[in-house]
């Protein structure tokens, strides 16, 4: 056995070492209650203090529970009444279940006598302000205030929803606008087939699913070109009445989605309000098909694509055949977002009835990385419809889209999980004018 | 002669440390995801179990609508869920469920519950929820469908 008592006094020159080596000892039998200090020395007591009161509320919680089992078997005796709803109510048929062989699922359970319960409805609000300077001639600094965004829910049933949204949108002449941005019915069968009737997004592309009006949502201030809203110069049906059905196609990993609509179409009129709301121009219906994948070994990863067709009929009773393919390849996760789309627009008949087919492409691409309270974020927006186009170089059926490009930076600043404040600045070109730059704030929120 | 016996004390003591503080967070950390005892839709994977919390299946295969029930935040088991199935933090979690209910993709985010105990009771009462509880809070009342991490 080793002396190391004997081992100094004989080898006094290792001396140094023997302290090194029984310090190694004391190391060893020290280093865990030294080297974890934060668990053992100072944090094992408050966790158990933390996990013996959250135990104590725990016990407390089960207690009520039971209180109001014995509440109900009481009531039940007495013929007091049904059972009370909420956390009490849940506990006592919780212990009902334990104590007797579990029945079938039954109106009796508690999840369903919610949703025999009086709808429940929900109000979001989603909002935003700002101020803009530009270098655009006979346009002056401003500041806006942007689009407050009554977002309402309903649960009617388990399978049926009501969703309403009510914009106040700030208009040209200063005024406030009041509008029904969408109103439908939803009917969720299964994860398959889902039906909804009213007015709705139009699934064209990817940004206008999953980006409507709350700007909170989107990483930059506004819209790319192909997607603004028709009071900011959009020209796409956006918006449409009818009906949609969607859901999953069963498909593994690749996970596809289809939805499939069909509507009144836009009216004959760019501008104030192309989405037919009450009657249609013409019997001729719109309809769209998207197909998507969101493929399960890459989880934000969406890739797909939208045709739309519809006929339009002008006020000067000319007829247009409108065709509008989308493709889009998107990457969104907690880190990054990487969007790309691409549309042509195809319309055919001039604006004086001549034949012909006039074509209008556009893309944007958009991207931003996070890093903590701070996503940056680019974008460059495209689009060209020619002098000639029917509906879109026709300023009797709207404004003119033209030749559009622009350069987008920006930075988004997330001051918590529901309001967000951002900066950008933007330049754009469009064909017969002179360029301009544009600097940008916003803050928006949701609640 | 004696640094390698000096260097192995050392590097035992430093994994004996590392294995302890592994095993003091591991033993926060096992959380079973747990289906009413009626309800046997066997083990799960966990791509499966993401699509049910998030929304993406809502139904179970004999066409009884998914209730899908969560702890409310900073909670240890919630923190595991996020990590494990979600793969998001809680401000994802927050912006994800908003925008699905904003775009009519869901129809309302999942029910937060304030403890373990409300969990339990909602579990046994109904027999299409899902949830998760600490492994050592799960009995028989509860078919574990999957385990995590």
């Amino acid at each position: 056995m080793f002396n190391f008592r004997k081992h100094a006094v004989l080898h006094g020159r290792c001396a140094r070492r023997h302290h090194l080596f029984a310090g190694a000892f004391v190391i060893l039998l020290t280093l865990n209650p030294l080297r974890l200090p934060p668990i053992y020395a100072g944090d094992q007591p408050s966790t158990d203090e933390q996990d013996a009161i959250r135990r104590m509320n725990e016990q407390i919680q089960e207690l009520q529970a039971k209180v109001a089992e014995l509440e109900a078997r009481l009531n039940e005796v007495t013929g007091a009444g049904p059972h009370g709803r909420g956390e009490g109510g849940a506990a006592a048929s919780a212990s009902s279940h334990i104590a007797l062989p579990l029945p079938a699922p039954s109106s009796a359970d508690p999840e369903t006598q919610e949703d025999n319960s009086p709808p429940s409805v929900k109000l979001r609000t989603f909002g935003d302000v700002g101020y803009e300077a530009t270098t655009q001639k006979g346009v002056t600094n401003s500041f806006s205030v942007g689009t407050l965004d009554l977002f309402i829910t309903g649960i009617l049933t388990d399978r049926v929803s009501v969703l309403g949204e009510v914009l106040f949108t700030p208009l040209r002449d200063n005024s406030f606008g009041l509008d029904v941005e969408r109103l439908l019915v939803q009917y969720k069968h299964s994860d398959y087939f889902n039906f909804a009737i009213g007015r709705y997004h139009t699934s064209i592309g990817y940004y206008n699913t999953a980006f409507h009006q709350g700007a909170w949502f989107q990483t930059a201030i506004d819209r790319p070109f192909m997607y603004a809203f028709d009071d900011r110069g959009g020209f796409l049906p956006l918006q449409e009445v009818g009906v949609t059905i969607n859901g999953q196609i069963p498909s593994g990993s690749l996970g596809l989605n289809y939805v499939a609509e069909m509507g009144n179409g836009r009216a004959h009129l760019l501008g104030s309000d192309p989405a037919q709301n009450f009657r249609d121009t013409n019997n001729g219906k719109s309809f769209n098909f998207a197909l998507y994948s969101r493929p399960s070994w890459l989880p934000g990863l969406q890739t797909g694509f939208s045709i739309y067709h519809d006929h339009l009929t002008f006020s000067d009773n000319l007829n247009h055949d409108e065709l509008i393919s989308t493709a889009y390849v998107v990457f969104a996760s907690s880190n990054y977002e990487f969007l790309n789309e691409a549309m042509l627009v195809r319309h055919t008949n001039s604006h004086l009835g001549a034949p012909g087919v006039f074509h209008t492409p556009g893309f944007y691409t958009q991207f931003s990385r996070q890093f903590g309270k701070y996503r940056p974020y680019f974008r460059y927006s495209y689009v060209n419809a020619g002098l000639a186009e029917p509906i879109y170089g026709d300023p009797a059926d709207g404004p003119i889209v033209g030749r559009r490009n622009g350069l987008t930076f920006g930075l988004r600043y997330d001051l918590n999980d529901h309001a967000a404040f951002k900066f950008q600045y933007h330049r754009l070109s469009e064909r017969g004018q002179e360029s301009f730059n544009l600097l940008e704030t916003q803050f928006s929120f949701a609640f | 002669m004696h640094k390698p016996i000096l260097l192995f004390i050392l590097i035992l003591a430093l994994v004996a440390g590392c294995v302890r503080v592994l095993n003091a967070s591991a033993a926060l950390e096992e959380v079973d995801v747990v289906v009413n005892k009626s309800n046997d839709p066997g083990p799960l994977s966990r791509e499966e179990v993401r699509k049910i919390f998030m929304g993406e299946k809502s139904s179970w295969r004999g066409g009884k609508r998914i209730t899908v029930l969560m702890l409310e935040a900073n909670q240890p088991e919630r923190a595991v869920i996020l990590r494990e199935v979600f793969k998001m933090n809680e401000s994802d979690y927050t912006k994800y469920f908003l925008q699905a209910a904003f775009t009519g993709r869901v129809q309302a985010a999942p029910r937060d519950l304030p403890s373990a105990a409300q969990m339990k009771a909602r579990l046994t009462a109904n027999p299409t929820a899902i949830g998760y509880l600490r492994k050592e809070d799960v009995d028989s009342s509860f078919n574990v469908v999957l385990r995590l991490p």
